[in-house]
């Protein structure tokens, strides 16, 4: 298994996330994690990155807890990517992408040739060649939401935990993402969790799910049970009827 | 060309800029030494100008190195650790509170040799103040952090007003002088140097890691950085720098806050680079500036703050509409 929880209860200040919740994500598993605003979403995610602790429970990646790992040999197995922070400074869209390559570098190493081909193939992965020297403050928002999933791939870890990975971006992109990390699933053994807003898009590239009703209730299991309409208007408070024949992009 | 060989042919060109504005230092005041006379006194030919080049010159210039060098990594710090551009060394209130224990200590009435103590002290004590009210319940943001910084420094701001107010009027000049900061009451410029080499040394190891620090915490948290840690080494490190520098020379404006800005615009942010070139040029500018200040309207002495901006503002506003 990639990643294991075990009775996992998060909570953050008084708000209760979820009282116990099961988890297995082995290679090739696509989870989605659904819910309404506040219910809790990106601390869950947080919290399976290990990057804040769990009030109760286990919490296993490649099975052994987060501390036993250590910050740096954890960050060369999972991958983050956090709703955007802004960047107070200046720097280039290489240099951004460059960032993902920290944890393989020595203290005092510096990015080598190798490492700059890693990175200049995943700007190519997500369509984004050529933008090696634009400043990041001059791209649009779809553009720097895709560096920022260019500098997650540069890491190269086995597990992807994305916060809203598909915010700011167009149409196309947003297919093109979920395509490329459904790839990355299937043919590399990866690992994916993903906090999505379109339950659609939940069901096709989605096997797993959790619901998170934000008041500690949650579901989790196979996506084809979970996401039918009568659990998806009782997590969403809104009715929700499902359609056949609709237009989907291909 | 590989960033390592850049950065390398950066500093050199940086260490060339440092050594020729020292050299200047020696060379030029009301009474001009020939440089080839300040090569002589330095490599220990007994010349005319070997006490006005060691006993005079010498420590004024390598104390303006150390200080600016002081601020300008300090700056560059802080503008890290609160992911705020417009930090300076003085934004958590150091300067402030060194500020009142040396207003304190010339209140008093004390020996001008206990200025430097009072100074360190005052500036100890802000720095832990705000770090223990900023790190209160455990949560340790930027804003709150920033945010004690700026009121603990109004706080000192005030105190410093009230014992000007105080005062008698024969010491508010020298109050007023001290507040302004300035090179000519630096006796000593070991302890600077010491602690700017001390606070490299501990800086730069955690450069790449301040890279990511700066994109955020979580991020870098992710990426496998100590946060906590790391957070807790660069406010020491820059306190303490900035406390060095404020008990040498007084609270010198301009340079923490520029510097790093002006080599970030040329060069880039990549602090494994940033930090030492700050440094560097931070003591370069310091030591012009006052240089320049002693020399330029001589026998009157200029504040070396004044020239400090006179040269930087032009430099970093064509910097910053280069394109």
């Amino acid at each position: 298994m990639i990643l294991s929880a075990r009775n996992l209860a998060v909570s953050v200040g008084l708000h209760k996330v979820c009282l116990s919740l099961d988890l297995e994500l082995g290679p090739g598993s696509r989870l989605a994690i659904l819910g309404r605003n506040g219910a809790g979403k990106s601390t869950l995610l947080a919290t399976l990155a290990g990057l804040r602790p769990q009030e109760a429970g286990t919490l296993l990646l490649e099975g052994k807890p987060y501390a036993d790992w250590g910050p740096r040999k954890a960050a060369k197995r999972r991958g983050w990517l956090g709703q955007d922070a802004g960047e107070p400074f200046a720097s280039t869209v290489l240099e951004t992408v460059l960032v993902g390559r920290h944890p393989h570098l020595s203290r005092w190493g510096w990015e080598s040739e190798e490492d700059l081909a890693i990175a200049q193939r995943a700007l190519a992965q997500l369509g984004l060649s050529g933008f090696e020297a634009r400043e990041i403050h001059t791209l649009s928002g779809g553009e720097y939401q895709r560096v920022r999933l260019a500098a997650l791939l540069a890491q190269g870890p086995r597990l992807y935990l994305l916060d809203e990975p598909l915010a700011h971006l167009d149409l196309n992109h947003q297919i093109a993402t979920l395509d490329l990390f459904a790839r990355l699933a299937r043919e590399a053994g990866a690992a994916v969790a993903m906090v999505l807003h379109d339950p659609n898009l939940a069901l096709r590239y989605c096997d797993q799910v959790v619901l998170l009703y934000g008041d500690s209730r949650h579901r989790a299991g196979p996506a084809a049970e979970l996401l039918e309409a009568t659990i998806l208007s009782d997590l969403y408070g809104h009715p929700l009827r499902r359609v056949e024949n609709f237009f989907v992009p291909e | 060309m590989p960033a390592r060989r850049r950065a390398f042919v950066v500093l050199a060109l940086l260490v060339a800029l440092s050594l020729a504005s020292l050299m200047m230092a020696l060379a030029a005041g009301s009474f001009a030494v020939p440089l080839r006379e300040v090569l002589a006194a330095l490599s220990g030919a007994e010349t005319s100008a070997r006490a006005i080049v060691f006993e005079l010159r010498l420590p004024r210039a390598l104390a303006g190195f150390a200080v600016g060098g002081l601020l300008a990594l300090a700056g560059g710090l802080m503008q890290v650790l609160l992911r705020n551009p417009l930090a300076d060394p003085y934004v958590l209130g150091i300067s402030g509170g060194a500020g009142v224990g040396v207003l304190f200590a010339m209140l008093m009435g004390l020996s001008s040799l206990f200025i430097p103590g009072f100074a360190f002290v005052g500036a100890l004590a802000a720095m832990l103040l705000v770090f223990g009210l900023a790190h209160g319940d455990g949560s340790w943001t930027q804003t709150r952090l920033l945010l004690t910084g700026v009121v603990v420094a109004a706080g000192c701001g005030a105190i410093v007003a009230l014992l000007l107010t105080l005062a008698p009027e024969q010491k508010v000049h020298g109050m007023l002088f001290w507040l302004m900061g300035d090179l000519s009451q630096a006796v000593d410029a070991r302890p600077a140097l010491v602690m700017l080499a001390a606070a490299l040394v501990i800086a730069l190891p955690f450069a790449r890691e301040l890279n990511l620090l700066a994109r955020g915490a979580d991020l870098a948290a992710s990426l496998g950085v100590e946060i906590a840690a790391l957070r807790r080494i660069v406010y020491f490190v820059a306190s303490l720098a900035t406390a060095a520098a404020v008990t040498t020379a007084g609270s010198i404006g301009f340079v923490g806050l520029i510097v790093p800005h002006l080599v970030r615009l040329a060069i880039g942010n990549d602090q494994r680079l940033l930090l030492p070139a700050a440094a560097l040029a931070g003591g370069s500018l310091l030591v012009l500036a006052d240089t320049a200040s002693r020399t330029l309207w001589a026998p009157q002495q200029l504040p070396v703050g004044v020239l400090t901006a006179l040269i930087g503002v032009p430099v970093f506003l064509y910097l910053l509409g280069r394109k």
